[in-house]
């Protein structure tokens, strides 16, 4: 009987519940059971690990939050006088600016290709990396925007334009806004290509380890090399995109020991969906946070989820893989979009441990 | 801003009063990793967990002018952030789940703090294996003290059982490990003789 109240005593001490009187018949029992300090002494060294794989990074999780449900709350951001301008609004201003100054780039571009040759290594002093689950906007020293998609990072000098050249390093996925500069030409290296720029608005997609590097330009005129290639040389108009693909052949085609990677080139004009009587570009939207689809099939759809909401999908269902979808997501959570595409198409999910859902 | 934000009951009312976004911010800080971390152990999905708590905070931010009536934001918060997950649950479960008793919680004891590092391997392996065979509810509880230092009442609420539950699984709970602890060291039992 003591036993039992002796641990209920310590129970309500180290929870902080005991009251004055409970603490004294606690102290009480103990200096006749000495032997009580034991279980004191250890029940309250339990402390129970922290079960989350990562700690919590809170900056990073507000700015996942906003981007989820910002619309409802930014703007009452302080020391801003009014309600903030949103996000299209901004953009919109963004966008009649770079139309009125990508005129003079044709004549710039040709400046660049005498200046090609000295294209010197450059020491980036600043990496941004952009994490899963994350998109966020940079602006770099020279002005120039930078919409930085998941998963992907980018790295410049600080002292850019002190230089000849604005460069940049780009892994992964990222729409630009480049600040006009006649200059200092701003210069994208990726793994594949490289592109320079004057003033202009593009995406470049180009995550290492993809077998296609896509570059979609809006507005202006960029001029685009091939690493390997250096000679060859394409100039892309607005609207168009270009894909390059990486074919592997196999060995025995060639002579040499070394598979050879040959590169398909594919330009494509990129056709504005519509989705209730607005245009959107597949390539572009997800700057605005949305993704957009039209027509996917499951089975198409399931890599670009996999990668806006970092989750990996195991499809059993094999009528669900061709099930197709037309759509926008914007602020939805996994669970959310499954679910309204569930009012499209019948299917089952199950979201388990680890993040993997599965389509039944 | 002419408040002190210092004090949780001021950042509540510069968010209901002046619609402060740096209260919000705030509040954010202080209640989202632990909202999150309940999540997670009721969902063992951080994505998920990582929805429930930003879902929480919305509703917070939504209900702002209502909150400061609420007695406490943390428990409130829990309670909102149960409701979700086993929404979830029961959800995904295709209706299998439906209350806290029907999922298993994980509970492992810190072995990294420097207390721990002085017990020996047979009593942590003794008291984890008492503190793994609770029951569900049991284990919540003991977390929700333990870990997140709320109250009886706090835990009462959010469970919706009585204080009364909440202590009686408490002591369940330690006397449970008390006989790991008994064995360990060897010790005489707790009576008068």
């Amino acid at each position: 009987m003591e036993h039992k109240r002796v641990i209920q005593l310590l129970t309500r001490k180290l929870a902080g519940e005991a009251t004055q009187k409970e603490i004294e018949e606690l102290n009480q029992l103990m200096t006749l059971f000495p032997e009580a300090l034991y279980y004191e002494e250890t029940l309250k060294q339990i402390a129970f690990k922290n079960e989350l794989p990562e700690e919590v990074d809170i900056d990073q999780a507000f700015n996942l939050h906003e981007h989820r449900y910002g619309h409802e709350f930014e703007d009452y951001k302080e020391h801003q006088p009014g309600p903030q301008k949103s996000f299209i609004k901004r953009w919109l201003i963004a966008a009649s600016f770079l139309i009125t100054c990508g005129f003079a780039s044709y004549y710039l571009i040709h400046n660049n290709l005498l200046r090609r040759k000295n294209d010197v290594s450059y020491n980036p002093t600043t990496e941004i990396v952009c994490g899963k689950r994350m998109r966020k906007k940079i602006i770099l020293p020279d002005g120039t925007s930078v919409w930085l998609n998941t998963n992907s990072k980018i790295q410049y000098d600080d002292a850019m334009l002190y230089q000849d050249h604005r460069d940049v390093r780009l892994y992964g996925e990222a729409f630009f806004d480049v600040a006009r500069d006649k200059k200092h030409p701003f210069v994208i290296h990726t793994q594949k290509v490289t592109i320079k720029v004057l003033g202009t608005a593009f995406n470049v997609k180009a995550y290492p380890g993809d077998h296609v590097t896509e570059t979609t330009l809006i507005r202006g005129l960029i001029e685009l090399s091939l690493n390997n290639d250096p000679q060859q040389r394409i100039l892309l108009r607005p609207k168009e995109k270009l894909a390059l693909r990486e074919d592997i052949s196999p060995k025995h085609m060639d002579e040499s020991d070394n598979a050879q990677i040959h590169n398909k080139m594919v330009i494509e004009n990129i056709e504005p969906i519509e989705i209730s009587n607005k245009d959107y570009f597949e390539e572009t939207s997800w700057v605005q946070n949305k993704l957009v689809f039209k027509d996917e099939s499951f089975k198409e759809l399931a890599p670009r989820l996999e990668k806006w909401y970092n989750v990996t999908f195991q499809i059993n269902n094999k009528a669900a893989e061709d099930y197709r979808f037309t759509g926008i997501l914007e602020n939805e959570t996994v669970t959310q979009a499954l679910s309204e595409m569930q009012i499209i198409r019948p299917f089952k999910f199950k979201i388990t441990a680890n993040d993997k859902v599965i389509i039944n | 801003m002419p408040e002190n934000l210092s004090d949780l009951t001021d950042i509540i009312n510069a968010i209901a009063i002046d619609d402060s976004y740096v209260a919000y911010k705030k509040l954010f800080g202080l209640l989202f990793p632990s909202i999150k971390r309940f999540a997670y152990s009721l969902l063992k999905s951080p994505q998920l967990a990582e929805e429930v708590a930003s879902d929480v905070m919305i509703t917070l931010w939504r209900k702002r002018k209502a909150i400061p009536s609420v007695s406490n934001i943390k428990a409130y918060s829990f309670t909102i952030a149960k409701n979700l997950s086993l929404n979830i649950l029961k959800n995904s479960s295709g209706g299998k789940i439906i209350s806290l008793d029907d999922i298993s919680i994980n509970l492992q004891i810190d072995n990294t703090t420097p207390e721990w590092i002085l017990i020996n391997d047979e009593l942590r392996k003794s008291l984890n294996d008492a503190i793994n065979e609770l029951p569900t509810q049991c284990k919540i509880i003991f977390k929700l003290v333990k870990q997140d230092g709320l109250s009886y009442k706090d835990v009462a609420e959010i469970l919706d059982v009585s204080v009364k539950t909440v202590d009686a699984q408490l002591v369940i709970a330690n006397r449970r490990l008390s006989v790991s602890i008994r064995k360990e060291f060897n010790l005489a039992p707790i009576k008068k003789n």
